[in-house]
Parts: structure tokens; sequence; C-alpha cells
């Protein structure tokens, strides 16, 4: 589904990522972990073309999409959660909602995907005249992932899900994902290794830009290279 | 006497804040200051002054053209000047927008020159409506009532329509918008395009009594400034708001200290209000 060869990336001169390749196939939930500043999010960021690559290819549904502009990828099936939840803090949650179906015309269709939302999370229904930035910041990180649904992707990208929240939330909201993935193949990316690779099918390891081992969350969780780097056994 | 001097304050203040609401939609959501936002005042009010004496058409009736002319100004100036400098650091933009309003200044004056241009002869020119003890100037009225409509028209579109709320979400973050699949070039020529719109239809309210100089835009565009500032930024009723207040504070300060000291006032009130609130009396 998500090709990924040889990229390089970065911003300005200062690159980020080193040949790095990965791939995302349909159903799946995948996972990239790796401590903080390793390039993670600079890689999701490439994918959904708001950080031009050096070099390298990306393809999705077998088809380049390294040079297309940002809101064209989203309209090709992938919409990207931002770190930091990136809500509009002065819309509405339903108008944040609304936009994240921006690419869809069909007004019905997106009332339809509304509801859908709010049944899924309905906190947001209770709330949807608030202003999202009145929101607490595990509802506020529904509200992104629910905004990112809402244009029915193929491909789900989560960027660091867990900021900011406390444990009990944190566990929420990977079950709410955990949910969404039986309809949605999900590219996470997260600094609470554990949490992450067990909810995912595979898994991949970026230490300072580069891939250092991929394997099943399983396969990965019981490695020496994950066991001595990210939690300290 | 007093209360007829507010009464006309506040209907100048409307008109002020049609075209401060032009200037707060580029400089609240690109965060780009316009420079040349008063030079498209200028050039609206020759695009209805030229309509005027080439085809007789009265200013009111041909505001939708002169709207639509910097409207178009609006998308050019976006797509010529400022997109390429967005990404560009510090004050790049606005040093070129600066370069620009030198530019339709002094074009302004090769093809106009600097004399006076009047349009007379208007549908409402010297008629009074009068109300119990006022005397209301019809031509002012109009301009006031038009640029009431406008300003709320506009407020509908950014707070009702999908493109509206897309601007707003865009002035909130630009990258994230992007990842919804808003075109943030697009909106950014439309928004550009809006606040052009705003002036060229504020000018055709105008002409009808204000005469017209290249030199003239200067002033407005600085009071247009004061009023975005006064108002908050990127708040198109703190705009509103903030025109109505700088158009009776000019008329009282006229009223009571003389004509020649009625924008002293305006920009002494500015620099008081900035030292006790920065955000602006209405800002976020």
């Amino acid at each position: 589904m998500l090709k990924v060869k040889n990229l390089n990336t970065g911003y300005g001169n200062v690159q980020v990522i080193y040949d790095f390749s990965c791939e995302v196939n349909p159903g799946e939930v995948v996972s990239m972990v790796g401590s903080n500043g390793s390039g993670k999010s600079t890689l999701l960021k490439t994918i959904s073309g708001i950080v031009r690559p050096f070099s390298g290819e990306i393809e999705f549904m077998g088809e380049r999409i390294d040079r297309l502009p940002a809101h064209k990828i989203v309209a090709r099936g992938i919409a990207h959660v931002p770190e930091g939840r990136q809500v509009f803090g002065k819309l509405s949650v339903a108008e944040n909602l609304m936009m994240g179906a921006f690419i869809v015309k069909d007004e019905v269709e997106k009332k339809k995907r509304l509801d859908e939302m709010f049944e899924l999370f309905p906190i947001l229904a209770e709330r949807s005249k608030q202003a999202a930035e009145t929101l607490s910041g595990g509802e506020q990180q529904m509200l992104a992932i629910a905004r990112g649904l809402m244009s029915s992707p193929k491909l789900l990208l989560v960027d660091e899900l867990s900021l900011g929240l406390a444990p009990v939330l944190v566990e929420r909201v990977l079950e709410a994902l955990k949910l969404i993935s039986k309809q949605v193949t999900i590219l996470l990316v997260e600094q609470k290794v554990q949490e992450a690779l067990e909810i995912a099918d595979r898994g991949y390891v970026i230490q300072n830009g580069r891939l250092v081992i991929t394997g099943t969350g399983a396969e990965l969780l019981e490695s020496e290279i994950v066991k001595q780097a990210y939690m300290g056994m | 006497m007093l209360s007829q001097v507010i009464i006309n304050g506040i209907m100048t203040g409307f008109v002020y804040a049609l075209v401060a609401v032009g200037l707060t939609l580029t400089w609240g959501v690109m965060d780009i200051i316009n420079f040349a936002h008063g030079e498209f005042l200028l050039w609206g009010m020759y695009a209805a002054f030229g309509l005027w004496s080439l085809f007789s058409l009265d200013p009111i009736l041909s505001l939708p053209v002169s709207a639509a002319l910097i409207f178009i100004l609006g998308v050019f100036t976006y797509f010529v000047v400022v997109k390429r400098v967005l990404k560009a650091s510090g004050l790049t933009a606005l040093l070129a927008t600066f370069g620009l309003s030198m530019v339709l200044k002094n074009l302004a004056q090769m093809i106009f020159t600097a004399n006076y241009k009047n349009v007379t002869n208007t549908i409402f020119a010297s008629k009074t409506i009068k109300l119990g003890n006022f005397f209301i100037r019809q031509d002012y009225l109009a301009a006031a009532v038009g640029s009431l409509t406008l300003t709320l028209l506009v407020l509908t579109f950014i707070n009702k329509t999908k493109t509206g709320v897309a601007i707003k979400a865009t002035s909130m973050n630009r990258s994230t918008a992007q990842l919804m699949g808003i075109n943030t070039d697009r909106i950014f020529a439309i928004t550009f395009g809006l606040s052009g719109a705003c002036v060229g239809a504020a000018a055709a309210l105008m002409v009808p009594f204000t005469p017209i100089t290249p030199g003239s835009c200067t002033l407005y565009s600085v009071l247009a400034f004061v009023i975005v500032a006064l108002g908050g930024f990127g708040n198109i009723t703190g705009a509103l708001y903030a025109g109505l207040l700088v158009g009776v504070v000019e008329a009282m300060g006229g009223y009571f200290l003389g004509t020649s000291f009625k924008y002293a006032i305006i920009f002494l009130m500015y620099l008081i209000v900035m030292q006790i609130r920065p955000k602006g009396l209405f800002g976020w």
C-alpha cells in the first residue's frame, strides 16, 4: 500500500532521515518507534507532503506521491494526525471535524461521517459546539484522530499519540485506535515503545534518522536492542 | 450640534471599518502586512471615477465592478508579489508590498495626474434626510449602510461558509490546514482578493463625497492600520467597532479642537491604547 524507498529528507540543509525504506500493507498497524529527535515525525511529514524529500521515492497505491503538494496527497487517501494534536483552537469541535472532510464534496456524506465520529467518540458529540481549545488534552487527541478519519482515508498516519497525555488517557486513546484499525490501515509513530509495539502488527525502530531493526511487534519487544535501548532491561 | 457630529462620525466610521476589514483579512489571516492597502483603495476610487466619467455610471451602481476589479488586483498581488516572498525571512513581504504601494501610487499619478478628481451629481449628492433635529446627508448614509452591509456579509462568509472556515483554519495553522486537504495557496489568493473587494467597494461608496488624489491614500492606509490594531488582528467585529470609534473620535476631535487636529487625536488615542492593551481593544 505504502512503499518508502531509500528516502533522504530533512529541513533546509539539515538532513534528518538517511536512506530509509519501509512498507505498510493493507490492513496492518505499523509502528515506528524511537527516541525523541530520531526523525520519526519528519518521516510522516515527508509522506504527507508537508516536507519535501531530498531524494528517494514514496509510493502509495502504486503511484509516486513524493512530488505532490500536501493537499493532493490527502485526496489520494492519506490522512495525517499531526504531533501535538494541532486542533484548530478557535473553531468548534464540529467545525474542526468538517475541516477534516474538506475534500469531501457531498454534504450528505459529510453529515454521515460526522455522525459516525460522534458515535465513535461520544464526548465529541457532547462538546460539538465548544471551541476545540477548551477541550482537555485527551479529548483534543480524540478530536484530532476523528478529524483525520473524516476524509475516510485508506491510510491513517498518527504522530505521537501519547504526547502530553496521562497514562490512563494514552491507554484509552490507543483502545480507540485499535478499534479504528479494523477499518483503516494505520502507521503510528510513537515514543512510548512498549505500548506502540503491543498494538502493532509490525514495527520499525529508528535511531538518529536510520533504520535499526524491523520485525513483528512481538519480535521487536523480545529483541535485545529494543529491550536495552528503550525499556531499560 | 454635538449629537449631529457624533452621527456624522458614526457614518464615516462604518466606511473606515470596511477598509479596515479588508486589511485585517490579510494581516490577521496571512500575517502579511499589505502596505499597498491604501493604494488598493485609491485604485478603487479611480475605478469608480473612470466608470463615472467614461460611462456616466453612478458609483453606487458600479460598486460591484469596482469591487471585482480590486478583487482581481488583490489576487494578482498575491500571485505576483506576495507568494514569491512568503517563505522569505523577516520583513521581506512587508517591503515587497511597500514597493508595490510605490508603484501603484505613482502609476496613478502618471495616469490621472496629482490634481483632485471629483465625482459629482451622484444619486444621493446634496440631499439630506431630516430626522427630528438632525440632518443626515444621503450620500453619507448610503456609504454607512453599504459598508455595514458588506462588513456583515464578509463576517457571514468567514464564519458560515466552508471556504470562510478554511480561511480561519489556515490562519490558525497553515500546515495542519494543508493536512486537511486545503489548498492554502488558493485560500491566500482568495483572502487577498476579498481584502481587495472590501476596499474596492468602500472606494465606490466614498467617491461621491471624497476628492481623489494619489497622495490621499497614505492617510487612509494609516487609519486602516490603526483601526486593525485597535480592533485586534484578524478580528472582523473588532475592526467594525474600532472603525466606529475612530470615526467618532475623528468627528469629535474636529469639532472640539479644529479639523487640523482631528487625526492627531486619533493617533494619540492609538498610542495610549497600545500602551495599556497591546493586543487591541477587542483582541483575542
